[in-house]
């Protein structure tokens, strides 16, 4: 697979604190490519070095098999990104932003043209609007049309759904999945939302502290066919002393003892409900968990846990 | 380079704030322009009445070169906070919008960056001047009429043939330009390091100021550094309205009394223009975007 973004070793310090540590990965070509990571994690900085936005410390950037540094201009004009919140030019319009950022990428655009690239955000009725008008979530769409109004083939997008009402998520799932499909765009995004992160991506990143945790594509990183269950009964600690007599109490999570959170795989489920029917336990629900959120829940936390043990 | 140019102007002037300089300066130009119009003869007997008990002056005295004369003397002292206004908030502005990164994410290079905002405020300076010029002169010139222009300073009284006076005044805008662009520069250079247009309008202010007190105090250890402040030579414009002398003490048409001094001025204003700007290339570089 071709290689869009390659990052070797890449770290930052800001007075002496190191934000980002020896960071490498890889986005291929065509990857829908979550960029995970608690608050603080470093990913934003990360992205603003891959927009030359923050100088490195130590490492490289090569975008399109370019050293980032040498060849600035040329990556950045094939590149699209949303950073962060989507700030635009409050006292103009949509058009006029639009227009203004096309020109700024090194190309200019027809009345027409700038209104299909409007319409694509579900915007084509207030372009004539002044954006300190816009709600949040309007905002939102029009920085994202400014990312795309040069039609490039890598878009980075920070936190795009930030602000979005459930409706504005899913369009934005729907415009990443058919910028990834139609258009065989490579997009990098970095989100909280996990389980839009799962639904949209097919590889991931996850970092801690400014330290890679795990690469790699979501089917190998989250086994879809295991999942993590949770439990509500009317009596949860003796639905959990009866479950300890039986085959179930392996997978019983322990740390939660007025909880009942259990590691079971997906053709399990129904197996373990008729069990707990037959043990006369009165369930009032099984929610299984989001398996993304879990496995990176677990990764970071247990990383938290083993760095504050070796202190 | 001049498409650069072209959207950051356009992102100037269409921005409120622009339009408050053009409004205060019509405002001020005009108020000045009503107050001698009503009452200028009785301001200009008081000013001659130590002239006309030895000379017997003719013609009129109060005209539209004399007034755009005593406008800019009174204005350009605070034209430069007009001109913070704007060049101040460049960039400082652009990192509290949050549309900087956003910005220098493009495919532009720093430097351009930086030089076309320059440019532009430096083009929005250069307007602002115009401005002043149509309502001071020509407006004046339209109301009061022309004629030989007298300036009395404290031991010296200049008259200046009217023929003799027009291309003082361009000379002289000419000046006050290059004076506002250092301002310009100064407050353009300020603005690198705020993410809020107050701070760095009220620090160039507040240099504009301090080095104002210094030139004004007479003390041996500012003297020596007074030649270097480029406040010390924003008022050069002046200089175009003192004129040469020959052996009979008759006036030089088209001269001008310390020529050198005045392209001195001119030249320590380039040299802090190109400071600052380099300064500004320089360190906006090396600057994380973090805003």
């Amino acid at each position: 697979m071709h290689q869009i973004i390659e990052v070797k070793d890449l770290s930052k310090q800001f007075s002496g604190t190191t934000v980002v540590d020896r960071l490498s990965f890889t986005v291929y070509k065509g990857d829908v490519f979550g960029f995970l990571g608690q608050n603080g994690a470093g990913k934003s900085t990360t992205i603003r070095m891959l927009l030359t936005l923050i100088r490195p410390t130590s490492g490289q950037i090569n975008i399109f098999d370019k050293d980032l540094l040498h060849h600035r201009s040329e990556i950045l004009s094939k590149t699209g990104a949303v950073i962060e919140k989507p700030d635009l030019y409050k006292y103009l319009n949509g058009w006029d932003n639009l227009s203004l950022f096309a020109k700024l990428s090194g190309k200019s655009f027809t009345r027409k043209e700038l209104a299909k690239k409007l319409g694509q955000v579900g915007l084509e009725n207030r372009g004539g609007d002044k954006v300190k008008t816009y709600s949040q979530g309007m905002k939102q769409r029009l920085g994202i049309a400014v990312a795309l109004v040069h039609d490039p083939e890598l878009i980075i997008l920070d936190e795009p759904t930030n602000g979005l009402d459930p409706q504005g998520i899913a369009d934005i799932r729907n415009l990443i999945q058919m910028l990834s499909r139609d258009e065989n765009k490579t997009i990098l995004v970095s989100s909280h939302l996990l389980g839009e992160m799962e639904q949209v991506a097919n590889r991931m990143l996850i970092i801690d502290k400014g330290k890679k945790i795990v690469e790699g594509s979501v089917r190998e990183l989250v086994d879809p066919a295991k999942l993590v269950l949770e439990v509500e009964t009317t009596d949860n600690i003796g639905c959990r002393q009866k479950l300890s007599e039986t085959r179930w109490h392996n997978q019983l999570r322990k740390n939660k003892p007025d909880k009942l959170v259990m590691d079971i795989s997906r053709e399990d489920i129904p197996l373990f409900a008729r069990n707990l029917v037959e043990m006369d336990v009165q369930i009032i629900s099984l929610k299984p968990v989001n398996s993304l959120e879990e496995y990176f829940l677990s990764l970071t936390k247990d990383k938290a846990y083993v760095e504050a043990g070796t202190n | 380079m001049w498409k650069l140019v072209q959207i950051e102007l356009f992102k100037i002037f269409r921005k409120p704030r622009t339009y408050i300089a053009f409004a205060a300066i019509t405002a001020i130009v005009g108020l000045i322009q009503l107050g001698f119009y009503v009452d200028g003869d009785t301001y200009i007997k008081f000013g001659m009445q130590a002239l006309s008990d030895s000379f017997n002056v003719e013609g009129k005295i109060l005209n539209g070169y004399l007034l755009a004369y005593i406008i800019l003397q009174t204005l350009l002292v605070h034209v430069p906070l007009l001109i913070a206004l704007v060049a101040g908030d460049m960039i400082s502005g652009e990192a509290n919008m949050g549309t900087l990164r956003l910005l220098v994410s493009k495919p532009i290079s720093r430097t351009n960056l930086i030089l076309s905002k320059f440019m532009a405020s430096a083009v929005y300076t250069l307007a602002l001047l115009i401005w002043m010029a149509i309502w001071s002169l020509l407006v004046s010139l339209l109301i009061f009429g022309a004629d030989d222009m007298i300036i009395m300073k404290s031991e010296v009284v200049t008259q200046i043939l009217k023929s003799d006076t027009l291309w003082r005044y361009v000379a002289a805008f000419g000046f006050a330009a290059l004076a506002m662009v250092t301002v310009a520069s100064l407050a353009f250079f300020l603005s690198l390091f705020a993410e809020n247009s107050i701070g760095p309008i009220m620090a160039c202010m507040s240099i504009i100021i301090v080095f104002t007190i210094l030139n004004t105090l007479n003390l041996p250890l500012f003297n020596a550094v007074k030649p270097f402040l480029f406040t010390s030579h924003m008022l050069g414009w002046k200089g175009f309205f003192d004129v040469q002398v020959n052996s009979n003490n008759e006036q030089i048409v088209g001269s001008v009394e310390n020529l050198p001094a005045v392209l001195r001025s001119a030249g320590i204003l380039a040299i802090h223009i190109i400071i600052f700007l380099s300064a500004s290339i320089f360190i906006f570089k090396r600057k994380d975007i973090l805003s």
